[in-house]
């Protein structure tokens, strides 16, 4: 098996290692670097459960070879949080009741942070475009477009829809 | 496996000749696919994303001059600035999902040779050709004959696709495509039209069809009876007939060839009268 040496910068943080040379993004992420936030859904492309920033982009970490992000600029959830904080668009996913079995939610908040960090103010087709290769089998996609409109400041009026009595039981005080 | 990453095409050409057993990975949103799935029976990956100049969309006298390596999130994004080639920028919207338009290229779409492939269909409408090179010589081939069955085409295993060039044209286009969702969707069939029409009449009129038959096909009968009738709506019924009859789809997971040949009808009426407007 050939050996490559890899150079990329991972949530802000350059890294260097060495690798097979067809192993795939999402392993090198998930087995070297232990961001265990990327999740493996499909494999194949359908369900965005892999979802990262490729230099600003959303892409499927499982349909890249790790050897294909030379020099590039990744970011995964873990790279979200500041000092302990997390960052506004995950507490507007606590906040909306968007998260329950949490599989999806690291791939749905970067899907939605590419499209927020070109477009801080898009409409709701917009944001259900941009999450439509994120799939979601808990909350359903409702609460997940709720918490994205929530901080794009068009609509920060938006009246929250009622809680169900399983999310009013777990809400935050 | 080994994985090569070129940066010129003359690299990835040396290499495609010396290294036997070799694929070429671009997007790689296909060939990942196959290879979890062990589909994948070569030694050796060479990856050409590094080759810049086959990411460019240029304006040459006659023609537009696609890169091979362009993604369905540009063509989607620079399209705009050609109006003949709405049919191949509604192809690279509705292609895929976000992740995968990010990534996936053209040039990987067509080598696939899908007969489902969204960007294909779009560009046969447009008659697209496409020039393909090797260390020995460079050729250019118009798209309809680079198909030969389901993922089969005629690139040769020294042969990396590097550019597709559409003519310039006046008339207009338009794609439709029917699936089982918007978005990741494998079309149960989708069609696409280039149309020029002066008085009423058609002067050229391409009709292709996508997942209707082996490999991606032109409906040349229903095209006849348009060009050779005014376009009026009995034309219109008479065409949808025919089209339904034309093409050739099976029965598969996504779809029965008998609800394909009505949803073929359907849509050559939605696309006709987007011709109208």
């Amino acid at each position: 098996m050939a050996i490559r040496t890899i150079s990329c910068r991972v949530n802000g943080v350059p890294v260097q290692k060495e690798i097979d040379s067809d192993l795939r993004l999402i392993d090198f992420l998930r087995e070297n670097l232990q961001l265990t936030g990327v999740k493996e859904g499909c494999g194949e492309g359908e369900c965005g459960a892999c979802t990262i920033l490729l230099n600003g982009e959303a892409v499927n970490s499982c349909l890249m070879l790790a050897v294909q992000v030379e020099g590039a600029e990744l970011v995964t959830v873990e790279g979200l949080a500041e000092n302990g904080e997390l960052c506004r668009l995950q507490q507007a996913f606590i906040d909306n009741g968007a998260v329950q079995c949490g599989f999806c939610t690291p791939g749905m908040i970067l899907s939605a942070k590419a499209l927020l960090d070109k477009n801080p103010h898009p409409t709701e087709e917009e944001i259900r475009r941009a999450i439509s290769g994120n799939l979601c089998r808990c909350t359903g996609y409702q609460a997940i477009v709720d918490a994205i409109q929530a901080i794009s400041s068009n609509t920060l009026h938006v009246q929250q829809p009622p809680l169900s009595p399983a999310q009013e039981k777990d809400r935050p005080q | 496996m080994d994985v090569f990453s070129v940066s010129s095409l003359e690299e990835a050409v040396s290499l495609l000749n010396t290294k036997k057993n070799a694929a070429i990975v671009a997007g790689g949103t296909d060939l990942l696919v196959k290879k979890v799935r062990n589909k994948l029976s070569v030694d050796s990956l060479i990856d050409i994303c590094g080759i810049s100049m086959l990411k460019e969309i240029s304006n040459e006298v006659d023609c537009i001059r696609i890169g091979a390596l362009t993604t369905f999130a540009t063509l989607e994004r620079e399209l705009d600035a050609h109006p003949f080639c709405a049919a191949l920028r509604q192809a690279a919207c509705e292609m895929g999902a976000p992740q995968i338009r990010n990534r996936a290229t053209i040039g990987g779409n067509i080598v696939t040779g899908s007969p489902a492939g969204d960007g294909i269909i779009a560009l046969l409408a447009l008659d697209a050709k496409i020039e393909l090179i090797s260390e020995s010589e460079k050729r250019t081939v118009p798209l309809y004959d680079f198909f030969t069955g389901p993922g089969k085409t005629v690139i040769r295993p020294d042969e990396i696709l590097t550019a597709l060039i559409i003519p310039n044209q006046s008339g207009k286009s338009c794609f439709y495509k029917v699936g089982k969702r918007n978005a990741l969707a494998v079309a149960v069939l989708s069609e696409a039209i280039y149309a020029e029409i002066r008085e009423g009449k058609f002067e050229t009129i391409r009709i292709t069809v996508g997942s209707a038959a082996p490999t991606p096909i032109r409906a040349f009968r229903t095209e006849k009876f348009l060009l050779a009738n005014r376009f009026n709506d009995e034309a219109v019924h008479e065409s949808i007939r025919l089209i339904r009859d034309e093409i050739s789809p099976i029965d598969d997971v996504r779809a029965t060839a008998a609800y394909r040949r009505e949803v073929a009808g359907n849509i050559l009426r939605v696309l006709l009268q987007q011709l109208e407007k």
